[in-house]
């Protein structure tokens, strides 16, 4: 079975254009993108009924934020999304150490979470739909279903990477299975055991909102469904902005975070 | 050709910041000539190289081959970088590495074919093309960069520190593999390096640098019969002492010289 | 890695036995099923000793499998026409949008990832539509594009171009700069430099992108043909969760699972191979 560790990559590791450049550039680039999407409404190559224009849907962010069912369903998308990530990581971490800690564990495992890693989470939602309804409980049951594998693949790859000779200091002062793996293993996972987490917070992000689009009764997705139905394509771009801004908002707080939480690696 | 390196200068970094690294240096490598350049770490040789190529520029100062002036990688001209595993392309057979480097010169199927079964016999690694670089020993893929820098025919051939990661051995095969193909391929060499007995062993003639800035120290005639030999020359009184003197040079720059 | 050997009386070059490679090679890969084989035990189980109409046995589920998706003739590979018709749909949706989204990605990321100023324009822009959960377009795509094969090709496109995009940058960002200097002194054209030289440099890291991007890809494919289409794989689950039957459900899961399956491994094995020059550590032993 190929090994596929370098697949789980976060999004944005890049240092490049990563440095805020002149903020002119970065402004002259937004601006540049807002006239082409002014243009596209302008010469009727979208019709104004798919693609509103910049400003109406700019003049429609107050609807967006002044709907109480939005931000109730945005708080339950982030509830799911964070019960997900929370409970996806325990467990995958547990098993990861588990299944790196024996010899006779750690291929079969390989091919356990590949095989399954490779089955498109959606396609369970009509299934969980069935089990477990349209609440909260389908929702992270199908989002943790995506999300453990990213989280395990990085765990069994960050062990399996730890330094040799570290493993060797723990034996040599004759530490126990708990300690060795508290004190050497562990951290020296954690770096990639995070990527894994950032991975899995977008993906989870995802299949939350997909399983909402598909009937959940609450949450972001449900309400820009509904606003679809009702034909106000201007406040769903709106809403899509609002994600957008939120979802990169997340990203860098945790590409920030992970970068406090590993300093000590790049001194290495 | 001459490759003429008239009054150049380098600094990094700018105002305040600047650091010259290489201070008004002049010097010809005449055709058909072997000179080494030697000095102790932070003298510019590796920077007087890399401008020579073409892949630096000056901060003042020109440098020509022939009459023309160099304002990028020239034609004719090869260079052979010190760190194999990262200047020949992985990805590519061996062959395809060579051929990469004829793409410039836009040849003919047939003549790009010959050329490089010629560079690669002449290295020692006939019938080795459709091998990958990361199949090969360290050795081994120096002799493949060698033979990229010769399939060009080119007249003047850079070396910068080509052997410093290989072992003893395996050093001093590739050391008379140059001498042997400089003479096949009528190439001009300058071949940086920081170790002395490989300066004297391989030149015609030896510019010594000081640091501090970069600068020429001495300018030596290597006086020693050809072809070389690794014992016979090595035993040879002349190249101790010159072997000693540009120690001296190096090393222990601000001792007047005993003899 | 070097597995040749010199014969020492013909001084030929010659591979060991391929076949006994292949056959260890197996033999050690069967090896490795058996957790996997335990946890399909395990459901088989659980499906039978709780009786759940939800979730029954594997075995039932594989039996209906063969029900709906084989059974055809031999000239069609023993599959049926619903398999033909249904995986054509799906996974020519798949392919239009996934490689539309690799070719413009990494065209788009070797651009981001030359230009300083032109990564500086549109860096942030390009990570903010990263960041956009991609799901949340599928109401939008539908109203631009009716319920039609385009969107569903327009949302898997949306979706997977930016993972490739941000690693093709972030790998051609990242060369080895010896290699530039290197083709820079070897004169090589332009087209050399870009084709042969900083696209193979930073495969490792577009390839990586790809991979991300092939499971997004999946994943949009089936959750837009879930939402609204009248063919393709995703409309079978709906038809059948819509009728009640159950196990057409499961075994339409399972063709879904196993296309997954096969592409990644597909994926893998190119994977390898084009970046079989990377010197790689012990990890490949995993």
């Amino acid at each position: 079975m190929q090994t596929d560790h370098a697949a789980v990559r976060g999004p944005d590791r890049a240092d490049w254009g990563g440095r805020a450049g002149p903020v002119a550039l970065g402004v002259t680039g937004v601006v540049s993108l807002l006239l082409l999407w002014q243009l596209l409404g302008s010469l009727d190559v979208v019709p104004r009924s798919s693609l509103p224009g910049p400003w109406s849907v700019l003049r429609a962010l107050p609807t967006i934020l002044g709907d109480q069912d939005f931000l109730a369903g945005a708080a339950d998308s982030a509830a799911a999304t964070a019960i997900t990530v929370v409970v996806g990581s325990l467990v995958a971490v547990a098993v990861g150490l588990v299944a790196s800690s024996f010899a006779f564990l750690q291929r079969p495992t390989m091919v356990v979470v590949n095989t399954f890693r490779s089955v498109p989470a959606t396609a369970l939602i009509p299934i969980g739909v069935l089990i477990f309804g349209l609440g909260m409980e389908m929702k992270v049951s199908i989002a943790l279903y995506a999300v453990v594998w990213p989280i395990l693949i990085n765990t069994i790859y960050g062990v399996a990477t730890t330094e040799p000779m570290r493993r060797d200091v723990a034996r040599s002062l004759r530490w126990g299975w708990w300690r060795q793996q508290a004190l050497v293993t562990l951290p020296s996972a954690l770096p990639s055991i995070l990527t894994g987490v950032r991975v899995a917070v977008g993906i989870a992000l995802v299949v939350v909102i997909s399983t909402e689009l598909l009937g959940a009764r609450y949450g972001v997705g449900t309400v820009l469904v509904q606003y679809t139905q009702a034909s106000r394509p201007e406040v769903v771009y709106a809403g899509v902005l609002l994600l957008g801004t939120a979802g990169a908002l997340l990203f860098s707080a945790l590409v920030r975070a992970e970068r406090r939480l590993v300093r000590w690696v790049h001194h290495d | 050709m001459n490759v003429v390196v008239d009054r150049v200068s380098k600094s990094y970094g700018r105002g305040a910041e600047a650091r010259e690294v290489l201070t008004e240096t002049s010097l010809t490598v005449r055709s058909q000539e072997f000179v080494s350049i030697v000095g102790p770490s932070g003298c510019g040789k590796s920077t007087l190289l890399m401008m020579m190529a073409g892949l630096l520029r000056p901060t003042s100062g020109e440098i020509r081959l022939g009459d023309e002036p160099v304002t990028g990688p020239p034609a004719g001209l090869s260079v052979v970088f010190q760190d194999y595993s990262r200047s020949l392309f992985p990805w590519m057979s061996v062959r395809r590495n060579l051929t990469t480097a004829l793409t410039a010169s836009r040849l003919g199927k047939e003549e790009q074919r010959s050329r490089v079964e010629h560079a690669l016999e002449s290295v020692g690694l006939a019938g080795k093309g459709e091998m990958y670089p990361w199949q090969m020993s360290g050795g081994m893929q120096q002799r493949v960069a060698i033979a990229r820098a010769l399939v060009t025919e080119p007249t003047v051939m850079l070396m910068d520190e080509p052997f410093a990661a290989v072992d003893a051995q395996t050093r001093a095969d590739l050391e008379d593999l140059v001498l042997r193909v400089r003479h096949e391929y009528d190439v001009t060499v300058a071949f940086v390096t920081h170790d002395i007995d490989e300066s004297v062993y391989m030149a015609d003639r030896i510019v010594v640098l000081a640091a501090n800035p970069g600068r020429i120290a001495a300018d030596l005639t290597v006086d020693l019969p050809r072809p070389r030999d690794q014992v016979e020359t090595k035993l040879d009184a002349r190249f101790a002492k010159l072997r000693s003197e540009v120690f001296r040079l190096v090393m222990r720059p601000d001792t007047p010289a005993t003899t | 890695m070097t597995s040749r050997t010199t014969s020492r009386i013909t001084g030929a070059t010659m591979r060991p036995n391929r076949a006994a490679i292949a056959l260890r090679r197996t033999a050690s890969g069967v090896g490795n099923l058996w957790l996997l084989a335990l946890v399909l035990v395990l459901w088989e189980i659980y499906g039978r000793v709780s009786g759940s109409l939800f979730v029954p046995p594997i075995s039932r589920i594989l039996q209906n499998f063969g029900d709906v998706w084989l059974g055809g003739p031999a000239s069609h590979l023993f599959l049926s026409d619903l398999f033909w018709s249904e995986v054509t749909t799906s996974l020519s949706r798949f392919a239009r949008g996934w490689g539309l989204a690799v070719v413009v990605g990494i065209g788009c990321g070797v651009v981001l990832g030359r230009s300083r100023v032109i990564a500086q324009m549109y860096g942030p822009v390009v990570r903010f539509f990263a960041a956009i959960p991609n799901t949340v377009l599928l109401p939008i795509a539908v109203q631009i594009f009716g319920v039609a094969s385009n969107m569903n090709v327009f949302l898997i496109f949306l979706g997977s171009v930016w993972v490739v995009m941000i690693n093709t940058a972030d790998g051609v960002a990242g060369v080895d700069p010896m290699w530039l200097r290197s083709a820079r002194s070897l004169r090589v054209p332009r087209w050399v430099l870009y084709l042969r030289v900083i696209v193979p440099a930073a495969a490792p890291q577009i390839l990586a992108g790809l991979r991300v991007s092939l499971g997004i890809g999946l994943i949009l494919m089936v959750i837009s043909e879930l939402y609204a289409t009248t063919e393709g794989l995703g409309f079978q689950i709906v038809v059948a969760q819509s009728s009640f039957r159950y196990l057409d459900m499961w075994s339409a899961f399972v063709l879904i699972g196993l296309i997954g399956i096969v592409l990644n491994l597909a994926f893998g094995r190119i994977e390898t191979r084009l970046l079989r020059w990377q010197r790689r550590s012990g990890l490949d032993a995993l």
